[in-house]
C-alpha cells in the first residue's frame, strides 16, 4: 500500500517537503566545522528545494487538489501528513522565514564555534515545524511537537554559558511538562473518540452527550500543553528567559517555530478537533478567551517594565501571540480570519524586530533601550526596518498588523464579545507606549557623545554585515506589502479568507 | 464631478476617487499648499528624517482626501498624524519635545478612538467599509461619539484643542503651515465624510454648533492674550476651525441643504487653509531682513490682505466665504446663529489686528539688525504666490467668483465692513487701557501639560524596577525535603494523614 502511495506525487509531496530540510540537517551534522561553503550550499539548497515544493503544493491546493500521505503507526492512529489550506499557510510562512533566518544566521555566526551543530539543529527545527504544519491528525502533531522541543533545546543553549544552560533547563522543564500534558490530553481523547484526521468542524461532536467531562478534561489538558509553547499566562515564564539564545534563534523561536507551533496547535484543536460549535457547547471557548485577553494585557504591561530590548520584545510576543488565541476563542468567522492572518503577520513583524535587535547588539553592542539614542544616524536601514516592525505591532496602517486588528475587532463585535474590542484597543495603546520610546530614541535623540559601546563591521560597505542587513529589510518589506496588498488573493489575508471559508463552510 | 476607482488588489474594500466638488477642491488646494510649503521649506530645512516624514505625512493627507472607504481614510489619517510628529519636534528643543510628546499622546488616543468608532460602524453595517454604504444608514451614539472625539482631537476645536497652541510655536514654520492649513482640516473633512445626517446627528447638531461657536470665540479671545505670533495664530486656527465645525453641524441640522453647505465648507476650507498657511510662513519670513524698500512694501501689503481676509475684508476670499455663511443663515429660525457668527467675525478681526501688530514688531526688529540674513529666492517666491491667493483666487475660481460678486452688493459690503470697523475701534481703545492682555495668558494653564508629564514619569518609573518573577527551583527542593522528613518523622504524621484521607472519602461517599 505504501508502494502504491509512492507512485502518486500528491501523497509524496508532503513527505518531500519535510525531507527537504531533514536531509540537509543530517548532512550538516556530518559536515566538518570548517567546511563553511558545503554547509551553506546544503542550507540554501534545501531551502530552494523546499520553497519550490511549497509553491507547487500551494498551486495544487488552490486548484482543489488534496495532498495526503499515510503510514501505519499506532493501532487506530496512523501517521498522516496532509496539505490543506491552513497547513500551507504555516508551511509557507516557515519556509520563507527560514530562508531569511538562515541567511541572517550565516552572517551572525561567522565568528562563532560549533556551526555544524547549530545549523544541523536549525534545519531539524524547521523540519519539525513544517511537520507540525502538515500533520494530518493529533498523533502526528504530537510527534512533531515533541521533536520540535528537542530540536530547539540545543539552539537555546548554543552559547553554552551558565545563563544559557539555565534558560535551557527552564525551557525543557516548561516544554516537556507541557508536552506530557498534551500527550495525556491526546491519549484521553483517543480513548474516547479515536483519532481521525483533522476535519473542519471537528470530529468529537458525536461523543459530547456521554463524555462531557472527559472531553472537557481532554480539551483543558491539550490547551495547557499547547499554551506552554504559545506562552499563555501563566505558562509564559520560559520565553523571556530564552532570550539568552543567539538572535537568529530568538527570531525563529518567536516568529515561526516554538511559539507559533503552540498557537497553530490551538487553532487545530479548536477548529479541526473539537470544532467551534462543540467548543461553545462545552463552554470551553469563553474560558480560553478570557485567558487570552488577560495574557494580552499582562504581556503588554510587563513589556513596559523591561529595559532590555530583547526582553521587551519577548513580552511583546507573549501579548501578540495571544491575539491568535483570542481570535480563535471568540469562535466566529471574522475573528478567525483575524487570528489566522495574525499568525503570519505577527511572524513577519516580530522576526524583523528580532533581526534588528540582533544587528544592534552585534554591530554596536546595544542591548538596553537607553543605548538606542541616535541609532538612526549610524544604522538607518536597520532602524527603518525596526520602525516598520514596531509600528506594525502597534497596528499602524498600512503595515500588516493593522489588518489583523481590524478583523479581530470586527470579529469581537460579531461574536458578541464587545469587551474584547476594548482589550484590543487598550493593548494597542499599551503597544504604542512601549514601542514608541524606542522609535523616538532611534530617530530623534542625539547619539551618545562617548561613542557606541562597540563598533564592529566598520569596514563593511553597509552599516553592518550585508547578510544581517538584508533579512530584516526583506521581512519588513514583506510586512508592508502584506498590508498594502491585503485585498489580493495572494496576500496572507486573501489566503486566510480562503481557509476560513472552508473551516466555517461559508 | 464624480470619479472613483476601486483598488481591488490593495486593502479590502479600497475605493479612491472624488465625490462632489468638496473633495476635488480640497484635494487641489491641499496639494497646492503642500507644494508651495515644500518650496518654502527647502529654503531652510535640512535632514533626511524631516523630509521623509514630510512626504509620508503628505501622502497620508492626500490619501485621506481621495478615500471613499473607511480603511483608506484611516490609513491616510494615521500616516499623516503620526508622521507629523517628526515635523513638530524637528528643532529638538525642550519646548519642541514637550509639544511633540503631547501631540503624539493625543494623536494615538485620537486614532484609537477613531479606529474603534470605525470598527463599530462597520460591524453595525454588516462589515461595509465604503462611505457610500454609510451615508444612508443609522449610526448609533457610541461610535458617533468615538469618531467625533477621534477626529476632533485632530481638528482641534474646543475642548480638544490642547495640543495646538503647544505644537505650533514649537514646530518649524512650514510644518505649522501645513499642520494648521491642511492637517487639522482633515478632521473636519473626516466628520463630513463619515458621519451622515442621521436622526442622531440631527439631535446632536445644535449642541455641536454651540461648541463650534464657543470654540470660535474662545480661540479668538485666548489668542488676544498671546504675544508670540505663532501661538496667536494657533489660537486663531482654533477659532476658525470652530466656523468649519459650525458648517458641519449646520449640515446635520439642515439635512436638506447638504449640497449647498458643502459648497460653503469647500470655499471656507480652501480660503482658511491658504490664508493660515501664508500667515504661519510669514512668521518665519519676517524674521529675515527684507533688503529693498519696494519689496518690504509688497510683502506688507500681501500680509495685510491675507490677515484681514481672515477677518472678512471686502474683495478677498474671506469676504466671499463670510457672505456665503451669513446667507446660509438667512432664515428667521437661525437668526440667533447669524448674530453669533457676526459677533464671531468681530473677534476674528480683533485677533488679526493683534497679529498684524505682532508681525510689525517682528519685522521692524529683524530689519533693524543689519546682520540678519535675507530670505532666499525660494522662500520669497513661494510666499508671494501663496499670499496673493486671498486676493486673486476669488476672481480665478468660478465657484468663488459667484460668491465674491454676491458679496459686492451694498448691504453685504456694509455687513462685512462694520464688524471690521468695530474691531479696529475696540482694539484701539483696548490697547490704551492699563490692562495687559499678554500677562493674562500666563494665568490660564493648559491642563494637558502636567497630565502628559505625569504619564511620561509613570512610564519611566515602571522600567526602573524590573521585577523578575520566576519560580525558584530551590524552593522545590525544600518542599521535597520537608515532605520526606514528614514521612520519616513519626507515626503520628502517617496516622493523621490517613485519618484526613478517610474523613474526606467518607464525606465524598456520603454526599453522593
Amino acid at each position: 500500500m505504501i508502494l502504491l502511495q509512492m507512485m502518486r506525487w500528491t501523497s509524496l509531496l508532503p513527505v518531500l517537503i519535510i525531507l527537504s530540510s531533514l536531509i540537509p540537517a543530517l548532512l550538516i551534522f556530518a559536515t566538518p566545522e570548517n567546511a563553511a561553503r558545503r554547509r551553506t550550499i546544503l542550507n540554501l539548497g534545501g531551502i530552494v528545494i523546499k520553497l519550490c515544493l511549497v509553491l507547487l503544493m500551494l498551486l495544487g491546493v488552490s486548484q482543489g487538489l488534496r495532498f495526503r500521505f499515510e503510514v501505519d503507526f499506532l493501532p487506530g492512529a496512523s501517521l498522516v501528513l496532509q496539505g490543506d489550506a491552513l497547513s500551507l499557510q504555516f508551511v509557507t510562512l516557515s519556509s520563507i522565514l527560514w530562508l531569511a533566518t538562515t541567511i541572517y544566521a550565516i552572517g551572525y555566526l561567522q565568528k562563532s564555534q560549533l556551526k555544524s551543530r547549530f545549523f544541523g539543529y536549525f534545519s531539524l527545527c524547521v523540519s519539525a515545524t513544517v511537520g507540525i504544519a502538515l500533520s494530518g491528525n493529533l498523533i502526528t502533531f504530537l510527534l512533531f511537537f515533541e521533536l520540535l522541543t528537542l530540536a530547539t533545546f540545543p539552539l537555546v543553549v548554543h552559547r553554552g554559558t551558565d545563563a544559557a544552560l539555565k534558560a535551557g533547563r527552564l525551557y525543557l522543564v516548561y516544554t516537556l511538562s507541557g508536552g506530557t500534558l498534551l500527550l495525556m490530553g491526546v491519549a484521553l481523547l483517543h480513548s474516547i473518540t479515536g483519532t481521525s484526521d483533522f476535519v473542519p468542524g471537528g470530529y468529537v461532536s458525536g461523543a459530547v452527550e456521554e463524555n462531557r467531562f472527559a472531553l472537557m478534561a481532554a480539551f483543558a489538558l491539550m490547551i495547557v500543553g499547547l499554551g506552554v509553547k504559545a506562552a499563555l499566562f501563566p505558562l509564559h515564564g520560559w520565553l523571556p528567559r530564552a532570550m539568552v539564545a543567539p538572535a537568529p534563534v530568538s527570531a525563529l523561536l518567536h516568529a515561526v517555530a516554538v511559539v507559533k507551533a503552540g498557537a497553530f496547535g490551538i487553532i487545530r484543536v479548536v477548529y479541526d478537533v473539537f470544532g467551534v460549535e462543540t467548543g461553545i457547547a462545552l463552554g470551553l471557548t469563553p474560558v480560553l478567551m478570557l485567558a487570552a485577553a488577560f495574557t494580552i494585557l499582562y504581556g503588554s504591561i510587563q513589556a513596559l517594565r523591561q529595559t532590555d530590548i530583547k526582553r521587551r520584545l519577548a513580552f511583546s510576543t507573549v501579548s501578540q501571540v495571544s491575539y491568535i488565541t483570542l481570535g480563535v476563542a471568540m469562535a466566529g468567522p471574522t475573528a478567525a480570519i483575524g487570528a489566522v492572518v495574525h499568525l503570519v503577520h505577527q511572524g513577519l513583524m516580530k522576526i524583523t524586530l528580532f533581526f534588528c535587535a540582533g544587528n544592534m547588539a552585534e554591530t554596536l553592542g546595544i542591548h538596553r533601550i537607553q543605548e538606542m539614542d541616535g541609532l538612526g544616524k549610524r544604522m538607518p536601514l536597520t532602524m527603518s526596518a525596526f520602525t516598520v516592525g514596531a509600528l506594525g505591532m502597534i497596528g499602524v496602517p498600512p503595515i500588516a498588523g493593522f489588518f489583523s486588528k481590524w478583523y479581530l475587532g470586527l470579529g469581537a463585535l460579531e461574536s458578541g464579545n464587545d469587551a474584547m474590542l476594548a482589550v484590543l484597543i487598550g493593548s494597542s495603546i499599551l503597544n504604542a507606549m512601549y514601542f514608541m520610546p524606542l522609535i523616538y530614541r532611534g530617530w530623534f535623540a542625539q547619539p551618545p557623545t562617548a561613542g557606541w559601546p562597540e563598533d564592529n563591521f566598520k569596514k563593511s560597505r553597509f552599516e553592518t554585515h550585508w547578510m544581517m542587513l538584508l533579512p530584516p529589510l526583506f521581512t519588513a518589506l514583506l510586512s508592508l506589502l502584506a498590508g498594502i496588498f491585503a485585498g489580493s488573493l495572494a496576500s496572507p489575508l486573501g489566503w486566510t479568507e480562503f481557509i476560513i471559508s472552508q473551516e466555517f463552510a461559508l | 464631478m464624480n470619479m472613483t476607482m476601486p483598488l481591488d488588489s490593495f486593502w479590502p474594500g479600497a475605493l479612491i476617487g472624488i465625490q462632489g466638488p468638496l473633495d476635488a477642491a480640497w484635494l487641489l488646494f491641499t496639494a497646492a499648499l503642500w507644494l508651495l510649503t515644500s518650496v518654502y521649506a527647502a529654503g531652510s530645512i535640512r535632514g533626511p528624517v524631516f523630509w521623509t516624514l514630510w512626504l509620508v505625512s503628505m501622502t497620508g493627507n492626500l490619501l485621506l482626501i481621495v478615500s471613499q472607504d473607511a480603511l483608506s481614510f484611516y490609513i491616510g489619517f494615521s500616516m499623516m498624524s503620526l508622521a507629523a510628529y517628526g515635523l513638530v519636534i524637528h528643532d529638538r528643543t525642550p519646548v519642541a519635545r514637550r509639544a511633540g510628546r503631547i501631540y503624539l499622546q493625543l494623536a494615538v488616543l485620537g486614532e484609537m478612538a477613531l479606529l474603534s468608532g470605525l470598527i463599530i460602524i462597520s460591524y453595525q453595517l454588516g462589515g461595509a467599509v465604503q462611505f457610500a454604504a454609510w451615508q444612508g444608514s443609522d449610526i448609533s451614539a457610541l461610535p458617533a461619539a468615538l469618531v467625533l472625539i477621534g477626529l476632533g482631537l485632530k481638528a482641534g476645536f474646543w475642548p480638544l484643542h490642547v495640543w495646538l497652541p503647544l505644537a505650533h510655536p514649537a514646530a518649524p514654520a512650514p510644518a505649522s503651515a501645513v499642520l494648521s492649513g491642511v492637517m487639522i482640516k482633515a478632521g473636519i473633512l473626516g466628520l463630513w465624510k463619515i458621519l451622515p445626517a442621521t436622526s442622531l446627528m440631527q439631535q446632536w447638531a445644535i449642541p455641536i454648533m454651540a461648541v463650534a461657536v464657543f470654540s470660535a470665540f474662545y480661540g479668538a479671545l485666548m489668542g488676544l492674550t498671546r504675544s508670540n505670533v505663532k501661538q496667536l495664530l494657533a489660537f486663531s486656527s482654533i477659532s476658525q476651525i470652530g466656523f468649519l465645525l459650525f458648517l458641519v453641524g449646520l449640515s446635520w441640522h439642515l439635512p436638506g441643504q447638504r449640497s449647498e453647505i458643502a459648497v460653503i465648507l469647500m470655499l471656507y476650507g480652501v480660503h482658511h487653509g491658504l490664508a493660515k498657511g501664508t500667515l504661519f510662513l510669514a512668521a518665519d519670513l519676517f524674521k529675515h531682513r527684507i533688503p529693498t524698500a519696494w519689496l518690504q512694501a509688497l510683502l506688507a501689503v500681501l500680509l495685510l490682505t491675507t490677515a484681514l481676509s481672515i477677518a472678512g475684508l471686502p474683495l478677498t476670499s474671506g469676504a466671499a466665504v463670510k457672505s456665503e455663511l451669513k446667507s446660509a443663515l438667512a432664515t428667521d429660525e437661525l437668526a440667533i446663529w447669524r448674530n453669533l457668527i457676526i459677533a464671531g467675525s468681530i473677534t476674528s478681526a480683533l485677533i488679526m489686528i493683534k497679529a498684524l501688530v505682532l508681525f510689525r514688531r517682528l519685522s521692524s526688529h529683524s530689519n533693524a539688525e543689519p546682520d540678519t540674513a535675507p530670505p532666499g529666492i525660494r522662500k520669497l517666491s513661494a510666499w508671494i504666490v501663496l499670499a496673493s491667493c486671498p486676493a486673486v483666487l476669488p476672481w480665478l475660481w468660478p465657484s468663488m467668483r459667484e460668491s465674491i460678486l454676491y458679496s459686492l452688493s451694498a448691504s453685504n459690503l456694509w455687513a462685512l465692513c462694520w464688524p471690521l470697523g468695530i474691531a479696529m475701534v475696540m482694539y484701539a481703545l483696548g490697547s490704551r487701557l492699563p490692562f495687559e492682555a499678554d500677562r493674562m495668558g500666563r494665568w490660564l494653564p493648559n491642563l494637558m501639560v502636567p497630565m502628559s508629564l505625569r504619564l511620561k514619569r509613570t512610564l519611566g518609573r515602571l522600567t526602573q524596577k524590573s521585577p523578575d518573577w520566576h519560580f525558584d527551583t530551590r524552593s522545590l527542593r525544600n518542599m521535597e525535603r520537608s515532605w520526606n522528613r514528614m514521612w520519616h518523622g513519626s507515626t503520628v504524621n502517617l496516622s493523621s494523614t490517613l485519618l484526613v484521607i478517610i474523613t474526606l472519602l467518607t464525606i465524598v461517599l456520603l454526599s453522593t
